[in-house]
């Protein structure tokens, strides 16, 4: 399965180089080279990504782009595969057409190619906001090569415990996936509830590629067991769906929190049509943090523009990918997709502007960028991350909404 | 596998064999290959675990140090998929994992840590719950400061490569093997075809068919085999026209005599019939079918005595255990025929035969036995019609005698010569009347004698005696003759002879006739009787002195009516049928009579009679006889001294007739005798039945009054005895008793106490004087149911009168004066006191007539 995978994602690498090269060949376009699930079950992740990010580029290369010249991005798909993204990493280190890396998605993937940034393979090229909180890309030694805009899975796991323990949930366990990503969460949430003087009461784990179809009874049974009082499901949004399924059929009440990983819409599509099917509401007591602010806030400039290009010029999924999906008309993905590529339009200009500086250092010299949100993004020499902070989201009548501070209330103890 | 038609039982073993020692080799040399391509896994494995767990604690010290979960994560993802890989796990030095790859959680037997080597590398096999034998290898980070690394080999995978390596190299062997047998198969099968071609031939020739060829001609081992069978087939064919030439020529020869002897059993006019050992018939020929009128029935391999008679089946029975012996019988056939059987059993030749059978011979004999019964018919009735003349005859004879003797002839004048001569001429003849009616009579009761033996209806009364002793008491029998011929007779007789076994009346008369024949002969000289063992017999021997006999005579003298000498010119002395007598009570005793002679010097007769075999040595064997022991020789000789011989009248012309009274009570002996001696009879007084016989055997009294109570030995069984006796059964026997049922006593009359004086002499005298015989005799009864004896018709010759029994008082009271006879069963009926009581009538009694004396 690996082997076809792994053989059709060639394929596709193929097909779309073909495609894209007359296209990459005029020498105007700024290439940005990405590589993210767009098959398998986390494709979801990739192609909203893809669709948030197109949806601002098209607008800006719609209004004359930088300069006259066009952004765009040259997508190519791993399938949340390592070592795929290895060597689409390669691949796209490679290209001389490549301005920079953009928009990757998933922690493993990125742990496992960000070793490539330090080689002579990567001629001093960037690794711009991928969409993981892991601690890899934030520390020693890729810390120069790399810029993050989300908060890190540190932060949002932070956030959650601490709010968890103000309502008196103390005893959490956690579900996750037996990966890089998973390890990762799982451990900002061991140091979060190391600060509360807390330990995990119980893990289980997930192998990755899991399904919705496949069973977590296992897993609730070894979480269940240990009678939580909240659970922390880290996955891809097929497994931790499947996982909602079945602690809820097995008569777990406790709230689960997923991250802002795990495509909340996707979940929550899953989890509605499966609680149909079997006359059941699935979608009770969920938790979703959030590392971008509401997309339907009016109050918000980039929401409402966001919105609106969503609906008016609704981007595609990458060539060639995206048979037989069907796209979400907004999302937390697709917004996060959205406000990079808003960071990543500007850092351009400004690097236009000034050809003659080094990338790093233009971006290192953005201050108080407001992308059009509640808080501006800034970035320095020793902060390569643009945003800190982390929002909460649940689910009311089947749609995601944000839980304000006083809304926790319903879970205490 | 291909059905193997040649693949014979050695084929067969060998394949199995080879079967059994292959798979042996497969299992060991795969086990082999297997077991140490698994030492070498497990040896890799180990490595291997060692080099991942190293490489994770060495490479990234920095990373762990760090505590980056993410980085120590990815990297041991990246082991994972190694081979037999089944876990990674990190800890640091507290034993907190750091990263580790289970699903869906750390096994509850790896949850806690365990004593490991803090600074080396370690293997461990453990079993681990989900995942099965793990072979675990712990790395320590900077010697074990940043913990430690432990990586988990599946132990079974190695186990399913060891099978699967065994089970591929079973398959090459396998296959190997079906081809090295297909090859086995098609070599075997060449070479097996000649073989089950020669087996083939083989067979062909166990059922006798020499035509077959082989086709073989090759030059090896199978070929010389052929060839060799062949050459023995031609022998075989030969050597068996011969013997079929042979045997056809038996069979002709075996089919003759077959033919001969089935017509000669078939014309045989006497009946054959064979059974075998159960009593089936086996054979049957045609006469024996027509004795039984089974013509046309097949009775073979039936039970005999579904066909025959019970005789005949008895005989069929009874032959069987007989060893070479025959059994015969006289059988019934139809038509009321009768037949003689021989039964004689079949006996294979060999030692310790076998019977096989019994054949039996059938001859009808009715015709001889009509004959037979017709001449003995004759005889009898001739002898019988001749005897009760010659009673006569001889009575008046001497009656006549007598009286001219007594009352005629003192009468006459002695004077006249005339006279003289003619009463000396009458004298003459009347002797001469009287001496030839005697030997008529003789002759008659020899011929009647005969005449019983020879048609087998002569009694015997067999018992075990001493030949001694019948020799002893014939001598002294004939002594007082020898004496009166101035002959002397010695006996040699040999200590502790055997007993013989037989009719002791019978063997005296033997010895009886030969001594007689040696005094009839002889004028002067010894006659020696010799006794002595010979063999298993006892040969008895008479040596006279007197002419002897020609050689040319010596085998004719035992047949009948043959005398030696001419019988014309000299008179015979004798019936001539002594010898024959002998002869024939000799062989009735299954001995052998014969005569040895040189003439002019003597003769002498031997005979041999078989000692007893089957009884002890002393010869007493108690109710072997019905009879009672008669002749009890101690017992008599013990009270000899008490018997006593009183003679009456020494020097008297005539010897007076001896009476033997035998009473126990002495003084009714005492009176009889005196009653007796003035009658003028010499009298003996025996005080039993013992005595009684021994007595009259020795003194064969003229006449014996017996009683019948008496102690020892009763007057019925004396009785019999005496009859039973030769020399004492023609002894007339008065029963003088107080008992009323005197019939069945075998005495010739019965006089019941008390003893009427008159009566008891007058009945003496008539049984024993022959003159005045002149009252007459009323028999009471009808004649036809009335059989006469002898002595009754001696004494009422001419006045026998017959009357029913209610006529009698008439006759009495006419005036009738003499004997009244009457059969005991009409004794009750008259009143025999009030006949007793007239005058001159006297009562006898007839006993029931005992036949077997008559």
């Amino acid at each position: 399965m690996r082997i076809f995978l792994r053989f059709a994602a060639f394929c596709a690498l193929a097909c779309s180089v073909a495609v894209l090269a007359p296209r990459t060949g005029t020498a105007r376009d700024i290439v940005l080279g990405m590589s993210a699930a767009f098959t398998g079950p986390s494709r979801g992740l990739g192609l909203e990504l893809y669709r948030g990010a197109m949806a601002y580029f098209d607008f800006v290369n719609r209004n004359g782009g930088i300069d006259g010249r066009k952004i765009r991005i040259l997508a190519l798909d791993d399938a949340y595969e390592p070592a795929q993204a290895v060597k689409n990493t390669l691949r796209l280190l490679k290209n001389k057409d490549v301005f920079c890396l953009f928009n990757y998605v998933g922690t493993s993937t990125v742990t496992r190619m960000l070793p490539l940034l330090n080689t002579e393979q990567a001629r001093g090229k960037l690794f711009f906001f991928p969409l993981t909180g892991a601690q890899p890309q934030r520390k020693y030694p890729y810390t120069s090569k790399v810029f993050n805009l989300r908060a890190s899975y540190r932060q949002e796991m932070q956030a959650l415990v601490n709010e968890f323990s103000l309502v008196g949930r103390r005893r959490i366990a956690i579900f996750f996936q037996n990966d890089a990503y998973g390890r990762c969460v799982w451990d900002g949430v061991r140091r979060a509830l190391r600060t509360h003087r807390l330990d995990l009461v119980g893990e289980a784990t997930y192998r990755r590629g899991a399904t919705f179809e496949a069973s977590m009874a296992e897993q609730v049974d070894i979480i269940a067991r240990q009678q939580p009082e909240a659970i922390i499901a880290v996955g891809s949004y097929e497994a931790c769906a499947a996982f909602i399924r079945d602690a809820r059929n097995a008569g777990v009440r406790v709230p689960i929190a997923n991250l802002s990983f795990s495509g909340n819409e996707s979940l929550l599509k899953l989890l509605i049509k499966a609680g149909s099917s079997v006359d059941k509401d699935y979608t009770r007591d969920l938790i979703f943090t959030q590392v971008v602010p509401d997309y339907m806030d009016r109050t918000l400039p980039a929401a409402r523009l966001y919105t609106r290009l969503m609906i008016k010029n609704p981007p595609k999924p990458p060539d060639s990918f995206g048979a037989g999906y069907e796209p979400f008309e907004f999302g937390f993905v697709s917004f996060e997709g959205y406000l990079n590529a808003v960071v990543m339009t500007h850092i351009l200009r400004l690097h236009h502007a000034r050809p003659e500086t080094p990338l790093a250092e233009v971006v290192e010299g953005v201050r108080d960028f407001d992308a059009g949100i509640d808080v501006t993004i800034s970035f320095g020499p020793e902060r390569h991350q643009g945003l800190n902070r982390v929002y909460f989201t649940t689910v009311v009548d089947d749609g995601i909404v944000p839980i304000e501070p006083e809304e926790w209330r319903r879970w205490s103890r | 596998m291909v059905t193997m038609r040649p693949m014979t039982g050695i084929f067969k073993r060998t394949f199995i064999l080879v079967f059994c020692v292959f798979c042996v080799i497969a299992v060991l040399t795969s086990g082999m290959a297997a077991y140490f391509l698994y030492k070498r896994m497990v040896e890799e494995f180990r490595s291997k675990g060692v080099a991942i767990a190293v490489s994770i604690a060495e490479g990234g010290w920095d990373v762990l140090l760090h505590r980056d979960a993410a980085t120590v994560q990815s990297t041991i993802d990246n082991f994972l998929d190694i081979e037999g890989v089944v876990y990674v796990y990190v800890v640091d030095a507290r034993q907190d994992i750091l990263a580790h790859t289970f699903v869906p959680a750390r096994p509850e037997s790896l949850q806690h840590g365990y004593p490991h080597s803090e600074y080396d590398i370690s293997v461990r096999n453990i079993t681990v719950e989900s995942i099965g034998s793990v072979m675990e290898i712990s790395a320590p980070i900077l010697e074990g400061a940043g913990g430690h690394v432990h990586v988990g080999m599946d132990r079974g995978l190695l186990n399913a490569y060891f099978w699967k390596v065994f089970r591929n190299m079973q398959l090459v062997l396998g296959v190997v093997f079906a081809v090295c047998v297909v090859l086995l198969y098609f070599m075997v099968r060449k070479i097996s075809r000649p073989l089950t071609e020669l087996s083939d031939y083989a067979a062909q020739l166990a059922q006798r068919d020499f035509s077959g060829e082989i086709s073989i001609d090759s030059k090896d081992e199978l070929g010389l085999l052929a060839r060799t069978m062949q050459n023995m087939a031609h022998e075989l064919s030969a050597l068996f026209s011969e013997m079929h030439e042979e045997v056809a020529e038996a069979t002709k020869e075996v089919r003759t005599s077959l033919s001969y002897q089935s017509a000669i059993i078939d014309n045989l006019a006497d009946g054959l019939l064979v059974t075998d050992r159960d009593g089936r018939i086996t054979l049957l020929n045609p006469a024996m079918r027509e004795f039984y009128a089974l013509q046309g029935i097949d009775c073979t391999g039936t039970k005999a005595k579904h066909y025959f008679p019970a005789e005949l089946a008895r005989l069929v029975a009874a032959a069987q255990p007989q060893e070479g012996g025959t059994v015969t019988a006289e059988v019934p056939l139809s038509d009321n025929r009768t037949g003689k059987a021989l039964a004689s059993p079949i006996w294979l030749e060999e030692a310790n035969g076998q019977c096989l059978g019994t054949v039996i011979l059938v001859r009808d004999i009715t015709h001889e036995k009509a004959l037979d019964r017709l001449k003995t018919d004759f005889i009898s009735t001739v002898s019988h019609e001749l005897r009760t003349p010659m009673t006569s005859v001889l009575g008046f004879a001497k009656i006549i005698h007598k009286k001219l003797e007594r009352d005629v002839f003192p009468h006459l004048d002695r004077g006249d010569d005339k006279t003289v001569r003619a009463v000396t001429q009458v004298e003459d003849n009347i002797g001469i009347i009287v001496s030839e009616a005697e030997r008529l009579t003789v002759l008659i009761n020899d011929v009647l004698d005969i005449a019983k033996m020879e048609s087998g209806k002569a009694q015997w009364r067999d018992k075990l005696l001493s030949m001694a002793d019948v020799v002893e008491h014939s001598v002294r029998s004939v002594q007082g003759v020898c004496r009166e011929k101035g002959l002397r007779i010695e006996t040699e007789i040999e200590k502790n002879l055997p007993m013989v076994f037989g009719d002791r009346g019978r063997l005296v008369q033997v010895v009886l006739n030969l001594l007689s024949n040696a005094i009839k002969f002889m004028d002067e000289g010894v006659i020696v009787c010799r006794v002595r063992r010979h063999g298993d017999t006892i040969l008895t021997s008479i040596a006279d002195q007197g002419v002897g006999i020609l050689a040319d005579e010596l085998p004719l003298i035992f047949e009948k009516f043959k005398q030696v000498g001419d019988t014309l010119t000299e008179k015979p002395k004798g019936t001539g049928l002594g010898l024959p007598i002998c002869k024939q009570i000799v062989t009735r005793h299954k001995g052998e009579i014969w005569a040895e002679s040189i003439v002019g010097m003597g003769s002498t007769f031997h005979f041999t009679l078989p000692v007893a075999r089957d009884f002890k040595a002393d010869g007493s064997a108690p109710g072997e006889n019905e009879d009672i022991f008669c002749w009890d020789e101690d017992d008599a000789l013990g009270q000899e001294g008490s018997a006593m011989l009183v003679e009456s009248m020494d020097t008297g012309q005539e010897i007076q007739p001896l009476i033997l009274v035998v009473d126990d009570d002495p003084s009714l002996g005492k009176y009889l005798k005196q009653l007796f001696r003035e009658e003028g009879f010499r009298v003996l007084v025996a005080r039993n039945g013992r005595q009684a016989l021994k007595m009259a055997s020795k003194h064969l009294p003229n006449l014996i009054t017996m009683d019948l109570m008496m102690p020892e030995m009763d007057g019925k069984t004396a009785i019999r005895c005496l009859r039973s006796n030769p020399f004492t059964r023609h002894i007339p026997i008065l029963v003088v008793t107080a008992l009323s049922d005197t019939e069945e006593t075998g005495g010739n009359v019965a006089l019941l106490k008390p003893v009427d004086a008159d009566h008891l002499l007058e009945t003496a005298n008539i049984l024993l004087r022959d003159h005045d015989v002149s009252r007459s005799c009323i028999v009471v009864g009808e004649r036809a149911d009335f059989e006469f004896d002898d002595g009754l018709t001696v004494f009422c010759p001419s006045r026998i009168t017959f009357c029913p029994p209610h006529e009698i008082w008439d006759h009495v009271q006419e005036g009738f004066k003499g004997f009244v006879f009457m059969p005991h069963e009409l004794a009750d009926e008259l009143d025999l006191a009030g006949l007793s009581r007239q005058s001159g009538v006297q009562v006898l009694i007839l006993p029931e007539a005992s036949t077997d004396y008559k």
